[in-house]
């Protein structure tokens, strides 16, 4: 689906470079520089799916979640087959019952309990950090502006969890 | 009008340079800490623990990360390529200046019309692209490219609308 636009994109913008040389009006570099940024997008976009097939593809193999929201990744993403993480979740009932751990054990020695809080607490300075940076970016066009919108919104909730989960610990 | 980037960015701003720095850091924000998120549970792990409330945040966030991280990408490659292109137009100081020829106008006429079919099937492509995806992220912005592309549509009426009474 993403390769037919971004054909499309590609033809478009290829046209559009000729019509600039010829006639450079505002509408004409408006409409190019969209069509720069979406050809970027659904090509990253494509490399952030194998990315996140490469990183959980390592960790699933042995994980113990069974959040479908998180597991999903099929249903996470555009793209139809996903062969790692099918297989993944073909193996989630066998691999729970080598795996399975309580959510939190309460007799937990505290020694172990402040390994994990302290990877939390570090991953809260990230967030803070992530969060810092985007509160001042400015967007220069429309679509920009949705992008950093989406991000903030997921860092804010990214921030929520993290408190949430040490507040578990 | 005198505006580009429909609303954002004044014409005028144009020769100042378009990669802007806070994007950059971002973007390197953005690569350093969905390192961490990966490493903050192979640390976890490597401590011999395996929570799953633990597991499915920090995975979830991780993953998030790794979005954040292409799409800001793609926003610093993209302001790049048009810091490129926009020096080829650096003599246009005021785009609605130009008064275009006929033969000008009638070129933007017909490349306006030959494109209306393609947005047309770009706006079909993004939105079947946002009912296909669920994540959040990924939604959002199938979204966003079909209210962009939209956008072009009614761009490319207006000007050959425009260009038809010249």
């Amino acid at each position: 689906m993403e390769k037919n636009a971004q054909k499309d994109i590609k033809k478009t913008k290829n046209s559009l470079k000729r019509f600039l040389k010829e006639l450079p009006t505002e509408e004409l570099l408006s409409l190019y520089s969209d069509f720069i940024l979406q050809e970027k997008l659904l090509k990253e976009l494509s490399r952030a799916e194998m990315e996140i097939e490469r990183v959980l593809g390592k960790f699933w193999s042995d994980s113990v979640v069974e959040n479908v929201e998180v597991y999903n990744l099929g249903g996470m993403c555009y793209k139809e087959k996903v062969p790692a993480v099918r297989m993944g979740r073909e193996e989630l009932a066998e691999r729970k019952t080598l795996f399975y751990a309580e959510p939190f054990p309460e007799n937990l020695s505290n020694e172990k309990k402040a390994t994990v809080k302290e990877i939390v607490f570090r991953l809260i300075e990230v967030n803070n950090a992530e969060l810092e940076v985007f509160e001042k970016l400015k967007p220069k066009s429309p679509l920009e502006d949705v992008i950093f919108k989406l991000i903030r919104e997921s860092l804010l909730q990214h921030s929520r969890l993290l408190k949430e989960l040490l507040t578990l610990l | 009008m005198g505006k580009v980037y429909n609303f954002q960015i004044p014409y005028y701003e144009l020769v100042i340079p378009m990669v802007e720095p806070l994007v950059k850091k971002a973007a390197e924000t953005e690569d350093k800490a969905a390192k961490s998120y990966t490493e903050g549970l192979a640390k976890i792990r490597g401590q011999g623990l395996k929570y799953t409330d633990t597991e499915a945040v920090v995975t979830r966030i991780a993953v998030d990360t790794i979005i954040h991280k292409h799409l800001m990408k793609a926003i610093l490659e993209a302001q790049k390529e048009l810091e490129k292109v926009r020096k080829g137009y650096e003599h246009v100081k005021e785009p609605m200046e130009i008064e275009p020829t006929k033969e000008q106008a009638l070129l933007v006429k017909r490349f306006a019309e030959m494109h209306l079919d393609i947005e047309r099937d770009m706006v079909e492509t993004y939105k079947k692209m946002a009912e296909k995806m669920t994540h959040p992220l990924f939604k959002g912005l199938a979204e966003a490219l079909v209210k962009n592309e939209e956008e072009h549509h009614r761009l490319l009426k207006k000007l050959i609308e425009k260009y038809e009474e010249m």
